[in-house]
């Protein structure tokens, strides 16, 4: 009978670690090493700050203070790193999301590579030269820096739907720093990550307001900010109903088709995309035999990177 | 029927593919034919490769570098806190003899120097470096080996007499393109001298040098772990120097460790001074930019020898041997092709040629990121990629055997004309005089 027993508190035992084990490793704390400083920054442990330094090993009751202007690197469990530029006191649980690392294996990496190789459209300089212009082609002078946005969105006046803000990128990065400005074009909005290489204004709606100027800009992750900043100006429906009430009139007998197309082009002359698009949209709907009607519409779409 | 049925039935039926003609005496001679035909081409004394841009673009590719330039296999590794590297940027011989000081201030157990001081320049400055030298006794040294008529020699330096311990920071294959390898040891004037990372994990961990030592070999394959890049890759800590003067670097950052001391720069991704071609690179073929710091290499070596975690190769008995099975079944399915639904024989070929390349890279690079094993799957991919062609070649010579000495082919009056004129049906396979069924073979 004792035997029996204890088997069974054997077995209960050993349940227990098996039930409470991911939790056991999900509670171990995360270890923060400072890699690289730059400014002010301290490490307050115990109520007490002294200066940060390289190498700093943060424990979990530990807190740092990046000054306004200054930035620190950290290291987290000796494996993902990241930085902290934006003035503040950061204690190490808040930092514990980053963490993460990306939990995809070597086998699935390589698939998704051989996926993406296989399902990459062809193309040559010659034949697809969008494509392949993605430099600079000069002697860089000044911040020159590994993203590239299109001129055409150089400058964008957006009233309603969505489109995105989109770069290309010079190197094979995978992660970019995206920047919201307000109209000074130093006061920062919005600074967020991202994998893609576009952000849809949908995504700022909460932080901007109709009748007010934006900037924003690209940046390769981990490279010095890109200075260059492009507008984005959010215009009020009535200043864009009095642009377009002007822009509709028009002497010359036309169809619906040719007033959109007309109405496209103009819209798209003068930075009002989204608008553009449905326009150009519109005149393909009322003459979809129409091929420049076609072309233009699947041009503007590719060139805008619009889904 | 049952939906496993059904499955079953049709795995049943594309096995069947494969294994119809898989002992058929025609698959092992042209399995062996395409052997004689690679044994034949590396006879050749002449380069044939010379204009041909496809050999000259994978001269320096290796399938394994998929692992970390799009497979991320260094994803997880841990940065390496036994090893700090200082950066030496610009510094003259007068600051980098100030810099060695503060940098032994803060004892590490040793501090590898990546710098070779040829000849000698302003004495006051050499003075200070000199003094430097004798000052910090667990200093190692770089030292230049010079090959000349297949022997080496350590070319001298005046600053050999303050600087005892040294080793040659030369690297293999920086003329092809990629660092893939080093040779650990030299023999020198009749004695062992040692690679420079040698010399330092000598002084760091004896242990590690004494299984270096004893593995006995002549060259060995680097284990890239980590990387430093400007983008997010710091895998091993860098210091500068003005964060050493400013008090910016925790007192025990550096204390017993190995410190590397070698030019690296991550602010300007265009400075490819030192900068060598490693598997790490992100492209890895065709025209590239260089992607690490020599001192980030030696840093690699050095992690690989501490951890005893060096690159295993498959035999090449087994790699040969692979090369034949997987031959073999690929000509067993080629041939049922080749043989019973000719039109489709050309696509089917290029379809198992490519999934091939895509399933076996695939193994090659499972393997050497789950075992450190490196697969040499080249053997199996010329195989497979020769079948088809020797397929024509061996089908005409069982032709002219077969018309000659009545030598018994499945392949038989397949694209014979005179044949095919009287004897033609659309079933070549029970053709009465050229083919046959696998368990009525008549070998003569």
């Amino acid at each position: 009978m004792n035997i029996i027993n204890q088997k069974f508190m054997k077995r209960i035992i050993y349940l227990f670690i098996i039930a409470f084990f991911p939790f056991a490793i999900s509670a171990q704390e995360n270890m923060f090493v400072v890699y690289s400083i730059k400014g002010t920054v301290s490490v307050i442990e115990n109520k007490v700050e002294t200066k940060a330094k390289i190498g700093t090993i943060l424990n979990a009751n530990s807190s740092i203070k990046v000054a306004a202007g200054s930035f620190a690197t950290l290291l987290c469990n000796e494996t993902k790193m990241f930085s902290l530029s934006k003035a503040g006191n950061y204690t190490a649980a808040s930092l514990a999301d980053s963490c993460k690392t990306n939990n995809s294996s070597v086998s699935a990496n390589y698939m998704k590579y051989i996926w993406s190789e296989l399902t990459k459209s062809k193309g040559t300089p010659e034949k697809n030269r969008k494509n392949y212009m993605a430099n600079v082609g000069a002697v860089g002078r000044g911040d020159i820096n590994n993203v590239w946005v299109d001129p055409r969105l150089d400058s964008v006046n957006y009233v309603s739907g969505t489109i995105p803000l989109s770069w290309k990128a010079y190197t094979e990065a995978e992660e970019f720093d995206f920047k919201l400005y307000d109209d000074s074009k130093t006061k920062v909005l919005l600074a967020k990550t991202v994998k893609k290489k576009h952000v849809d204004i949908s995504e700022l709606l909460k932080l901007i307001q109709p009748g007010k100027i934006y900037y924003w800009s690209a940046t390769v992750k981990g490279e010095p900010e890109n200075q260059d900043r492009k507008y984005l100006h959010y215009v009020t429906k009535d200043n864009y109903v009095s642009f377009y009430n002007s822009v509709k009139q028009h002497d010359a007998t036309e169809t619906d088709a040719e007033m959109n197309f007309r109405l496209g082009f103009v819209l798209e002359e003068n930075h009002y995309i989204a608008e553009a698009f449905n326009h150009y949209m519109k005149a393909t709907q009322f003459d979809p035999t129409n091929s420049l009607y076609r072309f233009t519409f699947m041009s503007f779409k590719k060139d805008f990177e619009i889904k | 029927m049952a939906l496993h049925h059904h499955i079953a039935r049709h795995t049943k039926r594309y096995v069947g593919h494969i294994t119809k003609y898989l002992y058929e005496r025609d698959t092992f001679f042209a399995t062996i034919a395409v052997f004689v035909f690679l044994i034949l081409l590396g006879m050749i004394p002449l380069n044939f490769y010379v204009l041909n841009p496809m050999k000259l673009a994978l001269k320096d590719f290796d399938f394994n570098d998929i692992a970390y330039a799009k497979a991320h296999k260094d994803e997880h590794i841990k940065n390496d806190r036994r090893i700090v590297i200082v950066n030496i940027g610009h510094l003259d011989r007068a600051e980098l003899g100030l810099l060695i000081e503060t940098v032994n201030a803060y004892k590490p157990r040793v501090i590898g120097l990546d710098i070779y001081f040829e000849g000698e320049r302003e004495p006051e400055k050499d003075s200070i470096l000199r003094e430097a030298f004798k000052k910090t006794k667990n200093l190692v040294g770089v030292s230049v080996a010079d090959t000349l008529d297949n022997y080496i020699t350590i070319r001298k330096n005046n600053f050999d007499s303050v600087l005892p311990k040294r080793g040659y920071a030369n690297l293999l294959g920086e003329d092809v393109g990629t660092i893939r390898y080093y040779a650990p040891f030299e023999e020198v004037a009749g004695k062992k001298y040692p690679q420079i990372t040698t010399a330092i994990v000598k002084e760091y961990d004896y242990a590690a040098y004494e299984k270096l030592e004893k593995r006995h070999k002549e060259v060995e394959t680097i284990n890239y772990t980590r990387a430093v890049n400007n983008e997010d890759k710091k895998k091993y800590q860098v210091v500068e120097p003005d964060d050493l003067y400013n008090n910016n670097v925790d007192s025990n950052l550096l204390k017993d460790k190995i410190v590397l001391m070698g030019y690296i720069n991550l602010e300007n991704e265009n400075d490819i001074e030192d900068k060598k071609f490693t598997p790490m690179n992100h492209k890895f073929y065709g025209k590239q930019h260089p992607d690490m710091f020599g001192i980030v290499v030696q840093a690699n070596i050095i992690s690989m020898v501490l951890d005893g975690n060096y690159i295993k190769k498959m035999p090449k008995w087994l790699a040969w041997l692979m090369a034949i099975v997987i031959g073999w079944v690929h000509m067993s399915l080629f041939i049922r092709y080749y043989l019973e639904s000719h039109i489709w024989f050309h696509l089917v070929a290029k379809l198992a040629q490519l999934f091939s390349v895509i399933f076996f890279a695939y193994v090659g690079i499972f393997v050497f990121d789950k075992f450190e094993v490196k697969l040499d799957m080249k053997y199996t991919l010329y195989v497979i990629a020769l079948a088809v062609d020797v397929i024509y070649f061996y089908e005409a010579f069982v032709g002219w055997l077969h018309r000659k000495y009545k030598y018994q082919t499945i392949f038989g009056h397949h694209h014979n004309p005179l044949e095919h004129a009287t004897n033609h049906t659309n079933d070549h396979h029970k053709h009465e005089t050229t083919t046959h069924e696998p368990t009525t073979h008549e070998h003569h």
